[in-house]
């Protein structure tokens, strides 16, 4: 990082020869520990002052002497007197005593080296402690020095942190929690995403977003050899639209049951009820019925889904839209279109989910299904899927549902 | 573990200059009393040698004479040499005090919530193993914030479900039919749960009432919940009369076929038909029903059965005589099970008593103090399991 920044700012780095001596100098400096930078900082002006001034005085003195040399002031008995004063033996006693005193200075530095070093280790492991998340302990430096602001701004960051809720633990329980409300939503939709009864075929594809959302379908079979799809999209994200969905798909499923299929309008109100019942307004289900007969007539209704898309054996793609209002509205609003699947031919019902991962929604999936030529349900869903599967790995926020079903070629 | 307190009076660089300084004043002082204590031992010696030589100390004199302009050299070059001393604690000081500052006000930039600019690095000394754990500490607080920033949207979710799941329940506490009135409570132990009620006069008069408990509590459970409330409501809907066992047994096969067998749901169910003065209540792994007549006497009607989710269903049936007055309460095990603050459960004991002690007043104020005594004054008390009761009574115009 420090070398970047360096290599960022040439011209700075080119200073002129002396400065930069001074620099190298400095750094030097900069690369001995703290204490060895006490320790030199305490006893070597010392050292140098002591010298300096023992020096000094031993100029002072000879000077004197010269002085009174020069005045022809000799007298053996003071030459003596000073010669036992300034004896050599003196000068050592003067060089222990300044030596002592070094020594003094050096387990002072060391003392003060020691303190810094044990604030700044308290520091380091309350930066630790909270990076790990552990919020507990408060930062036990303080004060007004830059150590001290430092451990205060640490404390700062701790104390900021729990006052959010101890998040890990939290979020964690949510998370569990919203593993088992994908679980459960899931329980509400056909186990089987394939199926297949001679003259029809059906593939379908279901990926609940990781924090829910209200996605439902329904298969049937009746016994007059219809093939129904039923598809819905609950407005929002969560488990709240999830738990929609779960609601419109029960009562779907008792409806049918009581063979409520050969009204699919009657149906569809019936549905409305059920959203009108509990999620008033707020949360619009769009939801549409797809059928298809044996002689290839395919019928769709749709209360709130914007699209279907069909894929004819000539490579081109017949799109029916709808500008229904979805299920909770005011008014029951249902568009019925009409179609004939020739065999082969497959039509393609998705929530809005898909289209919140294409870049461009309107025309991307109609280029995705032509490309698809010819190829089985089964497989045209796996080139669907697989065309947006990166897309669905990062970005999805909606469930995902993607329901084709199509006419087999003629089995002999 | 407990910690001193550490507290860093003075700033770095002032620490160093004083550290400096006073060494240094420390060898003035002591040279300075080495001096003194010099001059003394020097006249000593001189009286001893010079005694003799009265001229002697007038040359001494003069010599020391001779030694003033040095001494007044001596006085300035300490001086010098002082401030040269306070000029190299500066300077050694500097870097120190630099990487402290920087780090200090990387510190404080953390502290304002900014986690996007780096800590200066400088790989050389101490310093840097504290700016390597505040780097360190600013990129895990990144991902903190960044869970909650996503912890934030699951909750915003959750609120929504909340709200929904509340929508599956009676929206008013306490409703008055043509013979009954019932005031019911649910409350999940988190935001959504797997408690539910739910209650329904048709037309011929019978009044529906029905306490579930789906197992485990949260999201899942409560989209269980609303796929069972929605089925109640899709199989009732427009029916003049039902027969509960039927209804039971279709809410047993649209769980059994949605849950799989995962996920189950104890059931207590009720038709209280005033013309009749009957009630039929019927238990699928639920906790019994309690009944209080006028005089206040509580009976606890337990039957067997199974769990709704079963592949073999099986409900125990009562068939009660009602008397006007009477009391109902139905309720899930979330009130017997939970923790009181002592560490002993409710329990059943309490609840009848706390049940019988409401009989005198009216149902609502019954209710609301029933409530309290589950779940404890304090509103927000968090609960271990959802709690959910509902208590009826026959209105005196039933007799």
């Amino acid at each position: 990082m420090d070398a970047d920044v360096r290599q960022g700012k040439p011209l700075a780095a080119r200073a002129s020869e002396p400065a930069r001596e001074l620099r190298s100098l400095g750094r030097g400096w900069g690369k001995l520990s703290i204490r060895t930078r006490l320790i030199l900082v305490a006893t070597v002006p010392q050292l140098v002052y002591t010298n300096v001034m023992t020096w000094l005085g031993n100029q002072t003195l000879q000077h004197a002497l010269d002085r009174m040399d020069a005045r022809l002031v000799t007298f053996p008995p003071l030459r003596a007197a000073l010669h036992e004063i300034y004896s050599e033996g003196r000068l050592l006693l003067y060089v222990a005593v300044s030596v002592a005193m070094g020594l003094v200075s050096a387990l002072g530095a060391s003392v003060m080296a020691n303190q810094l070093r044990k604030k700044l280790d308290h520091l380091r492991e309350a930066a630790g402690r909270i990076a790990r998340g552990n919020l507990d302990e408060p930062v036990s430096v303080r004060g007004r020095g830059e150590i001290g602001q430092i451990g205060e701004a640490l404390d700062d960051v701790r104390e900021k942190l729990r006052s959010r809720i101890d998040l890990e633990v939290a979020s964690t329980q949510l998370q569990q929690d919203l593993t088992l409300a994908r679980a459960v939503e899931s329980m509400f939709l056909p186990r089987n995403s394939e199926a297949e009864w001679g003259d029809a075929a059906l593939a379908a594809f279901h990926r609940a977003a990781p924090r829910c959302s209200g996605d439902l379908w329904h298969h049937r079979r009746d016994e007059n050899g219809v093939t129904w799809v039923m598809l819905g999209d609950v407005a929002g994200t969560g488990p709240g639209p999830a738990m929609i969905a779960g609601a419109i798909v029960t009562a779907y499923r008792i409806r049918v049951e009581r063979g409520e299929l050969k009204d699919p309008v009657g149906l569809l109100a019936g549905l409305r009820e059920t959203v009108r019942a509990t999620a008033k307004d707020q949360h619009p289900a769009a939801c549409s019925l797809l059928s298809l007969a044996e002689d290839g007539a395919l019928t769709w209704w749709s209360a709130g889904m914007s699209a279907l898309l069909v894929r004819r054996n000539d490579g081109s793609i017949t799109e029916l839209s709808s500008t229904s209002h979805a299920l909770g509205a005011e008014e029951l609003s249902v568009t019925e279109q009409h179609l004939t699947l020739a065999q082969g031919e497959l039509a393609l019902a998705f929530s809005s989910g898909v289209l919140e991962l294409l870049r461009a929604p309107e025309t991307q999936l109609r280029e995705l299904l032509a490309r698809t030529k010819r190829a089985s349900v089964i497989a045209t869903r796996d080139a669907l899927v697989s065309a947006i599967e990166h897309e669905l790995s990062q970005n999805q926020r909606e469930d995902v549902t993607l329901v084709l079903l199509g006419r087999s070629e003629k089995p002999l | 573990m407990k910690r001193a307190q550490i507290v860093d009076r003075m700033g770095t660089r002032t620490r160093m200059l004083l550290l400096v300084f006073g060494s240094l004043l420390f060898v003035v002082a002591s040279v300075g009393m080495y001096v003194v204590y010099e001059a003394d031992h020097n006249a000593q010696i001189f009286d001893a040698r010079l005694a003799q030589y009265p001229e002697a100390r007038a040359i001494y004199l003069l010599a020391q004479n001779e030694t003033q302009d040095g001494s007044a050299k001596m006085g300035i070059t300490s001086a010098v040499l002082m401030l040269l001393t306070l000029a190299t604690g500066l300077y050694a000081s500097r870097g120190i005090v630099r990487r402290l500052r920087e780090l200090r006000a990387a510190a404080q930039r953390i502290a304002l919530g900014d986690l996007e600019s780096p800590v200066p690095m400088e790989a050389h000394t101490e310093l840097d193993h504290l700016a390597f754990a505040l780097d360190h500490m600013r990129h895990d607080l990144r991902k903190v914030v960044a869970l909650s920033v996503q912890h934030a949207e699951i909750e915003r979710d959750l609120a929504v479900a909340s709200t929904v799941q509340a929508m599956f329940l009676p929206s008013d506490q306490t409703i008055s039919s043509r013979h009954v009135t019932l005031s019911g409570f649910c409350r999940p132990a988190t935001k959504c749960g797997g408690d539910f009620w739910w209650q329904k006069t048709l037309e011929d008069g019978t009044t529906l009432v029905i306490v579930g408990d789906v197992t485990g509590h949260g999201t899942g459970p409560a989209m269980i919940t609303a796929s069972v409330a929605s089925a109640l409501h899709t199989l009732v809907d427009g029916c003049a009369s039902v027969v509960l066992p039927t209804l039971l047994m279709e809410l047993n096969r649209s769980l059994e076929a949605t849950c799989a067998g995962q996920f189950f749901m104890t059931l207590c169910a009720l038709a209280i038909d005033p013309k009749g003065m009957q009630l039929r209540c019927y238990q699928a792994g639920a906790p019994p029903l309690l009944t209080m007549d006028p005089d206040g006497k509580v009976d606890v009607i337990a039957a067997s059965g199974t769990r709704l989710g079963e592949s073999v269903p099986s409900f125990g049936e009562h068939v009660l005589p009602l008397h006007s007055r009477t009391r109902l309460l139905c309720f899930t095990d979330g009130i017997t099970e939970r923790t009181l603050p002592g560490g002993n459960t409710f329990g059943l004991r309490r609840l009848r008593r706390a049940f019988a002690a409401g009989r005198s007043e009216s149902l609502a104020q019954a209710a609301d103090a029933l409530r309290s005594a589950v779940c404890g004054d304090l509103e927000s008390a968090p609960l271990e399991d959802d709690v959910t009761f509902v208590m009826v009574e026959l209105d005196d115009r039933a007799a």
